[in-house]
């Protein structure tokens, strides 16, 4: 039996990264208890998730052929949204200051070392059998970018990266 | 120390366990440095430290109290 899985059966959640993943519980009990985050499913039009690639090289020797691994890449999530406010490029430049009571503004910074530490969860679900795919200490590696067409919605697109070892995937089937 | 956080965004939220729907308040009792931290970063966040407001209230009523005393 092959199990297929559609577009809107997909949660994507974003918080802070979670101090030490439960080895008791789901990734997302986990998640819901350890990261303060919102969901984003209402907002996301895409997302591609590409595993670390960890590439295979041939060495001749005399004798044989030898196969040499090298260490993985990074883990990489690329989303394409609604731009629905400025929530996803804060997740990349980090807090706003409040300006005239109402507006809400980005001062972005050009310093390296203050990324923040982030998670992101993906849960793809029919009710009955569910797949967690959770990247930990995960860095926004852009902070957007925007598509402002003139015959269709203004959109905003970013990604964001996380060391294989941060990587945990489950199923409950 | 005690907050009362409120969901001022338009998104479903999490919070140390408590799943807030915009608008929604919670009362997050004996939260640490660390977890002080962490609700200043938040940014979907509306933060209010409820021992601030006990203590006022407290100071309220011995102000009432030394009042009437005098009285």
């Amino acid at each position: 039996m092959v199990y297929q899985f559609y577009g809107n059966q997909v949660t994507c959640k974003i918080g802070s990264a979670i101090t030490t993943i439960d080895t008791t519980t789901d990734l997302s009990t986990d998640f819901t208890a350890e990261a303060a985050g919102v969901d984003f499913s209402n907002e996301v039009t895409e997302c591609t998730f590409t595993d670390g690639e960890s590439g295979v090289e041939v060495l001749n020797v005399f004798g044989t052929q030898l196969k040499g691994e090298s260490r993985p890449e990074l883990v990489k999530v690329d989303f394409t949204m609604v731009a629905d406010d400025m929530a996803m490029f804060n997740q990349f430049y980090g807090s706003t200051t409040t300006v005239a009571t109402t507006w809400q503004r980005q001062i972005c910074a050009e310093k390296t070392g203050a990324r923040e530490d982030k998670s992101v969860l993906f849960i793809i679900t029919d009710g009955t059998r569910t797949q967690h795919i959770l990247m930990n200490n995960a860095w926004f590696v852009s902070g957007g970018e925007f598509s402002l067409p003139a015959d269709g919605r203004v959109m905003w697109s970013g990604s964001a990266v996380c060391l294989v070892s941060d990587l945990y995937t489950e199923d409950n089937y | 120390m005690n907050f009362k956080v409120t969901n001022k965004g338009h998104r479903r939220g999490f919070i140390q366990g408590k799943i807030l729907d915009p608008g929604d308040s919670v009362e997050l009792n004996d939260v640490d440095k660390d977890g002080m931290k962490q609700l200043e970063k938040v940014q979907w966040l509306a933060v209010e430290k409820v021992v601030k407001k006990a203590k006022k209230e407290e100071e309220k009523e011995k102000i009432k109290t030394t009042s009437e005393v005098k009285e």
